[in-house]
């Protein structure tokens, strides 16, 4: 989670990652930062991300993010 | 009978009543079947035989999605009963390969429908004068194609039901009639929105009985359409034609071609939203929840955005068919890595974004109409917006160095404002007649830009009269004050219907009398076509 | 006691209240807005309906159509050079359907000795709601007449000077001095081809052919030149359709002793004539009005004074003869 933390804050610093639930729907992350993340995540975590994941539920909030993070290392 | 536009007296006061008297009377479970054969009639009165177009879509896209299925099933089987982890992958992979194939046969069917008919006689046209300018005697013939009404709207819908199914958010349907209506349903076939699956099969198969709420929201929603599309949108119809049409005949300088800009684009969202309300009340009326299409686009501070607030459901089409599958592509990926590494955090994302973003508007250009003016309309869009994402950081920078709050209201008036210029600016040229009418226009407003026209009241020779000034401003206020409601989170027919009685009706009352009276319609006016039904 | 009613039941007759209201509303605005409006004077702004500001039985000639009636003939200059009275009731892009209305109206004030129908109209496809519409015009005459309301305050009649000439010293002629050439030359090409007529248009056609013999009126078919919009396929339509219903027609497209010279004579590259066309067609057209059809000169009646003072007016609009922009 803490590794998450500071690829979110690598990628867009000015946010509180830690409480924020609303990443997607107040445009905190864009489409630019989500493309930089994915690739970061893939890279760290060593898992792949498919297309479908990409939607806001799984974005919206690190801890959402985290819990897909998971789930996906699971299914490997 | 023929329509041509859902804002016509025949969908209004004939064709819907009477679907809703129909479904209202018949049982539940025979009422799916009154939408479906309501959406088919629908089509046959627009497209007559044309309908064939779109039975091979529901019936190639309802076969693919049981064979995507099939080849699922399969492999869970084999995955069960496989010993380790290598055998495991061995069999994803295998079967991802043949899944894949059959999703593109799928695409390959209905893109390929939608380009032969709407974009290869573009490109004969292209390769006849390719030709020419080789002093080559040879010319191909220019095929042409009757389309079908709604084949670029039902086409991306097709394809995202089996590209939805291929990547497992949706099961697929067994039941063919579920597919047809999702496809067909005749608010939508028209202008969209472009609906997904997941969001309105299971309503539209329902047969939920009729709600009061939902019929009086629904039909207020219609009556909102009706107003904005014809008092605004018919009436600016009249100045934006001689703008468009006579500009180099008489000469206009480039306020007048500014003021057409901005004129034909409040007629194109007034014109199209006006429509889209008609399209989601009626679908509203049935209980089914179309997507939205609009929001407030012209509260916009950036071109992105706007494009995430008007035409929503193309965007987002685009955005989940063609911006991530690109930018999420193995290689793709591996490139935003390097590049993160070498450009640093800002950069880094950009080059991978870049070439999605040319697809998407290449794409976006092209799915408005097969010209070169079209073309340049995305390319327009894909410069601002790959612009805007390279200046970003240095904006940002400088606006902290000179102090100036992104988020203090200023800031983002001057950021609205400047987003909406560029929006006409690139609806002037989706409007021109051609490239070459484009540039003149865009050349004129650079570099004989005066008010003089405007201040001089010749602009009152264009076929609008004061009386006709007035009413639009009045109407465009009202759009306006719904917009900021709607942009606080407040939804004006819930505002009006918590009121009393005699409050409520007079206010509906005073919106039918309005429309009306103040319409532009009748001998004299010529009502715009669909705009968006050509596409 | 008495059971208190549904309240679903309840909900839903409020609903159909409110919607014939809606409808009682209508009929009340119909009241307000219809052409028997105590103040007709009023009705002379709104096009295309200033004939019904002329003095009941007056015109001598009536010429109904869509854009090409009223580029191409002026009552003016007719009646400079002929004699008789005449009026262009048309609007843009008119659809035949609303020909029919507006003949029927146009027919209850006015007893001319020939009406005129341009023949472009005829083959502008309808849609479906076209009749629908002039069914509801006639029940609710406010959807007919609703854009009256521009002249309920009468400080500002007639201030726009485009709307008042238009409608009434020009007598629905409509004057564009641009000139924008047509290349197309032989667009007149003898062919046996017919281009047939919309569905259900010719019944428009027949019922204006009625509406003119029950009022004693001869119907003629005119087809105004347009080397865009008109051919030797829709020539032979008309022909046809004018035996059919023992009609005279005279298409102004083969007269070549009209002289007209496309590369000069038209605005929009073909599809109407301009000013100069429109002149030189006009003196063609109502020569053979005048040798074809017994029409008195009134240009000494004196209750046709007005007429004579008209060629002020017109000169003063078609004196400048480049554009306003």
């Amino acid at each position: 989670m803490e590794t998450l933390i500071e690829i979110l804050e690598d990628i867009q610093p000015d946010a509180d990652y830690e409480t924020c639930t609303t990443l997607i729907d107040d445009h905190i992350l864009g489409s630019l930062q989500i493309i930089s993340l994915v690739a970061e995540i893939e890279d760290e975590f060593d898992i792949s991300i498919p297309t479908v994941e990409i939607k806001p539920e799984n974005f919206n909030s690190a801890a959402a993010l985290w819990a897909m993070i998971q789930r996906l290392q699971d299914e490997d | 009978m023929k329509f041509t536009s859902y804002i016509s007296i025949a969908y209004l006061a004939i064709f819907l009543p009477a679907v809703i008297l129909l479904y209202t009377i018949l049982p539940k479970k025979v009422r799916p079947f009154v939408l479906l054969a309501a959406s088919f009639t629908f089509f046959w009165f627009i497209s007559e035989w044309l309908i064939c177009y779109i039975l091979i879509s529901i019936v190639s896209i309802y076969l693919i999605a049981l064979w995507l299925n099939k080849l699922k099933d399969k492999r869970n089987a084999l995955v069960k009963e496989a010993e380790n982890k290598e055998q495991k992958k061995a069999i994803k992979k295998k079967s991802g390969r043949n899944q894949l194939l059959v999703l593109l046969l799928g695409v390959l069917i209905n893109i390929g429908i939608l380009a032969v008919i709407k974009y290869s006689p573009f490109f004969f046209v292209n390769v006849n004068l390719f030709l020419k300018l080789i002093h080559s005697s040879a010319r191909v013939s220019v095929p042409a194609f009757a389309a079908p009404i709604g084949l670029s709207f039902y086409s991306l819908q097709a394809v995202s039901y089996i590209h939805d199914v291929y990547k497992e958010k949706i099961k697929a349907d067994k039941n063919i009639g579920r597919v047809a209506l999702f496809m067909s349903f005749f608010p939508v076939i028209m202008e969209g929105p472009i609906c997904r699956y997941a969001d309105t099969a299971e309503k539209l198969w329902s047969g939920e009985r009729l709600h009061y709420r939902n019929v009086t929201f629904g039909a207020q929603r219609i009556a909102f359409g009706i107003l904005k599309k014809i008092v605004i949108a018919d009436r600016l119809n009249i100045i934006v034609t001689t703008i468009f049409k006579d500009h180099e005949a008489f000469n206009y300088d480039g306020g007048l071609i500014l003021l057409g800009a901005i004129l034909y684009t409040i007629e194109l969202y007034t014109e199209f939203s006006g429509t889209i309300d008609v399209v989601i009340g009626s679908g509203e009326m049935f209980g089914v929840t179309i997507p939205e299409n609009f929001r407030q686009p012209f509260f916009a501070k950036s071109i992105s955005e706007f494009w995430q607030r008007w035409h929503i459901t193309l965007g987002t089409w685009f955005r989940d068919y063609i911006f991530y599958p690109v930018t999420m592509s193995k290689p793709m990926k591996k490139m935003t890595k390097n590049c993160r590494k070498k450009l640093g955090r800002d950069y880094g994302p950009l080059p991978a974004s870049i070439i999605a973003f040319f697809c998407v508007w290449l794409c976006n250009g092209l799915w408005h109409g097969a010209g070169w003016e079209y073309i340049f309309f995305g390319m327009y869009h894909f410069a601002l917006i790959s612009l805007g994402s390279l200046i970003l950081p240095l904006s940002n920078k400088l606006l902290a160095k000179l102090h100036i709050d992104r988020h203090k209201l200023p800031y983002k008036i001057f950021t609205i404002l400047r987003t909406a210029l560029l929006v006409c600016i690139g609806e002037m040229i989706f409007n021109s007649r051609g490239l070459h009418d484009a540039l003149g226009m865009l050349k004129t407003l650079f570099t004989r830009f005066t008010f003089k026209s405007i201040f001089d009241g010749s602009v009152l020779s264009l076929g609008l009269d004061g009386h006709d000034i007035i009413i639009l401003c009045v109407t465009l206020a009202i759009v306006l004050t719904v917009g900021i409601l709607k942009e606080r989170g407040k939804d004006p027919r819930e505002l009006i219907a918590s009121t009393p009685i005699f409050v409520r009706w007079p206010i509906y009352m005073l919106l039918v009398v309005y429309t009306v009276v103040f319409g532009a319609y009748g001998a004299g006016y010529i009502p715009i076509d669909p705009i968006y039904a050509n596409f | 006691m008495q059971k208190k009613m549904n309240p679903t039941l309840k909900k839903w007759l409020l609903g159909i209240a409110f919607v014939m209201a809606a409808v009682a509303m209508v009929v009340l605005l119909s009241v307000f807005f219809n052409e028997k409006t105590p103040d007709t004077d009023a009705l002379k702004d709104v096009k295309p309906y200033g004939l019904l500001a002329e003095p009941d039985d007056t015109i001598d000639v009536l010429i109904f159509g869509d854009s090409e009636a009223f580029s191409t003939f002026s009552p003016v200059q007719m009646w400079e050079e002929y004699g008789f009275s005449s009026y262009v009731v048309s609007s843009a892009s008119q659809y035949i359907s609303l020909t029919d209305s507006f003949v029927k109206q146009s027919l209850a004030h006015q007893k001319p000795k020939v009406v005129f129908l341009e023949t472009n109209a005829m083959f502008r496809k309808m849609t479906a709601d076209k009749p629908l519409e002039s069914t509801l015009e006639r029940i609710f005459p406010v959807f007919q007449y609703h854009n009256l309301w521009k002249n309920f305050d009468p400080a500002n009649v007639n201030e726009n000077e485009d709307d008042y000439f238009w409608n009434n010293a020009l007598k629905g002629f409509k004057y564009i001095s641009i000139v924008n050439p047509s290349k197309k030359k032989d667009y007149m090409k003898a062919t046996g081809k017919r281009k047939p007529l919309p569905a259900s248009n010719e019944s428009y056609v027949e019922s204006i052919i009625n509406t003119c013999k029950k009022h004693g009126v001869e119907p003629v078919f005119v087809s105004a030149p347009s080397t865009v919009n008109w051919n030797y396929a829709k020539h032979n339509t008309v022909t046809d359709l004018a035996k059919k219903y023992g009609v005279k027609y005279i298409d102004l497209n083969l007269e070549n002793a009209i002289g007209l010279d496309w590369s000069k004579d038209t605005c929009d590259r073909g599809d109407h004539v301009n000013y100069f066309g429109a002149t030189k067609t006009t003196a063609y057209f109502g020569n053979y009005i005048k040798n074809n059809f017994e029409l008195a000169d009134r240009r000494n009646d004196p209750a046709y004074s007005e007429w004579n003072t008209l060629h002020e007016k017109y000169a003063e609009v078609t004196a400048g003869s480049k554009s306003k922009i």
